[in-house]
């Protein structure tokens, strides 16, 4: 099944950036991996995305970048309606206390996970947030059964059919 | 004769007693024995008896009132040396020496004085009488006063030195506390700074750390499949794939998606994690993966695949661990702290090393170096340099909000070696100045910087040490600019 859900990865710096698309290859079967470089670069995928239908389920998000800082960005998604569900995580070594609580307060942020990362830890925490998205926004949730998270997919399974017998 | 020396006797106990009494008498005796007319004038506060540096030609006797002796102290004017009191004397050095007068006589209030001429003090020691006694009498008293006035001042001036001293050791130790507090100060200022940079030198590691550490987990991952013999044994094909995937460029290692879908239709069955590996390959190497795919080597392409793998994270560990160590080396180059007095140091490498330290703050500046080559070296020692360059480019940061225009820029002038780093922020009212380079001055208001306001004074401090000079300005873009002057080395 070809996906229609994608991750997008915000990083300055080429050789992270690399490293962030690597650790996400193993969720590349269900979910469109799109690497930019700057949040100008973002914003033309996002663009493309949208024409295309894709909904994005997950952003991960450096902070201190050249033009707008990843927090600006995540602001501004939030009060985009297409992005209003969309799962967001700053993968960064330089948020102050300042910025990542207007990051939480603001933008709605989901996970603040620090660098330099262990890539097991990176990859269950995008398990987990990908596997809220599609718990909160996807009709079929059988296909992800296999590279998320199960348990919890199946509890969701359960939960929606009794509500429909009642 | 005995009732003479009771009488001599009797006038000394009157002299010890009450001197004004006994001078009274004195005249009293001269008059009753006719020997001369004693002298006797009065006057008022303010007359002079005689001058100093004047020849002296009497001995004076106060009946009534008080003179003072006065002698003239370079830039001070008259300065009180002793006052003479009713039945004292005054004028007896210079009388008998026949030297100049010591000092200026004055009377400083009514005063009734007695005038002895030379004839008269002759007439007065010579005669057989009873008065040639009382007047060696009083002679004698008033030295032996005078002689006793002198041990007097000198136990005070003992007295005086000694306070004087206590004064001087309390100056000395105060002197030493306040220097020792400046030390300290300039040490915090210097440790908030260092503080700073550590934050900042540390966060900029992170993103190489990261990376390198990715790149060799995955690495460890691949060497066992790399150490099997591939099948069929083309060690030449896997070497070619390997080599490729250590030369792949940085800028082409992003693929987008719209890249993948593109190619995916030649290579149909690859995942999307080998077609982007395919497509970070050199062109040459593309076309013998698009070869072995379309032969159905389906398998040797996906090993091939792994050796350019490989190849591109050992790229990758090379790439961060270069950039760390260079990192480590700017910052033992800007911290480096030679101690032999006067020292010198290369400027472009100092700013460079300075920029390169700052890293991350500086990332949304727009930072323009314009330092020409072949400089001369300037004097100054090159940690301290570094705390002047970080110092300025900090400020200007803060007054930028971390996001604006930056320039440095230097040039040779016939004296000095001139620097200007000047900004394009709201910049410094004309009014400050003169303050901003004052301790404690500071306009921002903290948001997370540890500064205490000394940053410029200490930097002003350092470049005066070297001789140097830095002044502030208004900068081509409209903010701040400051000038530093550095001397060149010979």
């Amino acid at each position: 099944m070809k996906p229609e859900l994608a991750i997008v990865c915000i990083e300055d710096e080429a050789e992270v950036l690399e490293s962030v698309v690597m650790d996400l290859e193993l969720f590349e079967d269900q979910f469109i991996i799109e690497p930019a470089t700057s949040v100008q670069d973002a914003r033309k995928i996002l663009d493309t995305l949208n024409s295309q239908g894709i909904k994005v389920a997950l952003f991960i998000c450096d902070h201190l970048m050249p033009g707008t800082t990843g927090v600006e960005f995540l602001v501004g998604l939030s009060k985009q309606h297409e992005f209003r569900y969309s799962k967001k995580m700053l993968l960064t070594g330089q948020a102050g206390l300042e910025d990542t609580v207007k990051a939480v307060n603001e933008a709605g942020l989901d996970f603040y996970l620090a660098k330099p990362w262990k890539r097991e830890k990176l990859q269950a925490i995008v398990r987990d947030l990908l596997t809220k998205y599609v718990a909160e926004n996807v009709q079929n949730v059988l296909p992800f059964m296999m590279s998320l998270d199960s348990e919890v997919l199946s509890d969701v399974m359960r939960n929606r059919k009794s509500l429909t017998d009642m | 004769m005995t009732k003479n020396r009771f009488k001599q006797a009797r006038f000394f106990k009157l002299w010890m007693d009450n001197p004004q009494s006994a001078v009274i008498e004195l005249v009293g005796q001269i008059r009753h024995e006719g020997l001369f007319e004693p002298e006797i004038i009065d006057l008022n506060p303010g007359s002079v008896l005689f001058h100093e540096k004047e020849r002296n030609r009497y001995i004076y006797m106060v009946i009534e009132g008080e003179v003072e002796l006065r002698k003239s102290v370079e830039g001070e004017g008259l300065v009180r040396v002793t006052s003479v009191k009713h039945g004292s004397m005054f004028g007896v050095m210079s009388f008998f020496s026949g030297h100049k007068a010591l000092t200026t006589a004055v009377t400083v209030t009514p005063s009734q004085i007695w005038k002895l001429s030379k004839k008269d003090v002759e007439l007065l020691l010579n005669s057989d009488l009873a008065v040639a006694s009382m007047g060696r009498q009083l002679l004698i008293s008033n030295l032996m006063e005078r002689y006793s006035q002198v041990v007097e001042l000198n136990m005070q001036l003992h007295t005086v030195n000694r306070a004087l001293e206590h004064e001087r050791k309390h100056l000395d130790d105060t002197l030493k506390k306040l220097r020792n507090a400046h030390e300290r100060l300039v040490h915090q200022e210097k440790m908030a700074t260092l503080g700073q940079l550590v934050a900042g030198v540390a966060h900029e590691i992170n993103n190489p750390v990261a990376a390198l550490e990715s790149a060799n987990e995955y690495l460890l991952e691949i060497l066992p499949t790399l150490f099997e013999s591939p099948p069929g044994g083309d060690f030449k094909l896997m070497r070619e794939f390997f080599v490729d995937g250590l030369k792949t460029g940085t800028a082409s290692s992003i693929i987008s998606r719209d890249q993948i879908e593109y190619f995916r239709v030649y290579v149909p069955e690859l995942k999307t994690a080998d077609i982007r590996r395919v497509l970070q390959l050199s062109e040459e190497t593309r076309l013998v993966a698009r070869k072995l795919y379309a032969h159905g080597d389906i398998k040797q392409l996906m090993v091939a695949l792994k050796y350019a793998e490989a190849g591109m994270h050992m790229r990758r560990i090379k790439i961060t661990s270069a950039r760390i160590s260079s990192l480590v080396k700017s910052l033992k180059r800007y911290s480096r702290h030679e101690s032999s007095g006067e020292t010198e140091c290369d400027l472009k490498e100092g700013i460079q090393d300075t920029v390169h330290i700052l890293g991350n703050r500086l990332k949304n500046i727009e930072l323009t170096v314009l330092i020409p080559d072949g400089l001369p070296r300037v004097i100054f020692d090159s940690g301290e340099l570094n705390q002047v360059w970080t110092n300025l480019l900090v400020n200007a940061c803060d007054a930028l909000n971390d996001s604006g225009m930056i320039y440095i820029e230097a040039e040779e002038t016939p004296k000095w070696l001139v620097v200007r780093i000047g900004d394009n922020g709201p910049g410094i009212p004309e009014d400050n100045w003169d303050k901003i380079f004052l301790p404690h001055f500071t306009t921002r208001n903290s948001s997370g910087n540890f500064g205490l306001g000394l940053g410029l004074s200490i930097t002003r401090e350092l470049v005066y040490r070297y001789h140097g000079d830095i002044i502030v300005g208004r900068s081509t873009l409209g903010g701040a600019e400051f000038k530093v002057k550095l001397k060149k080395a010979e």
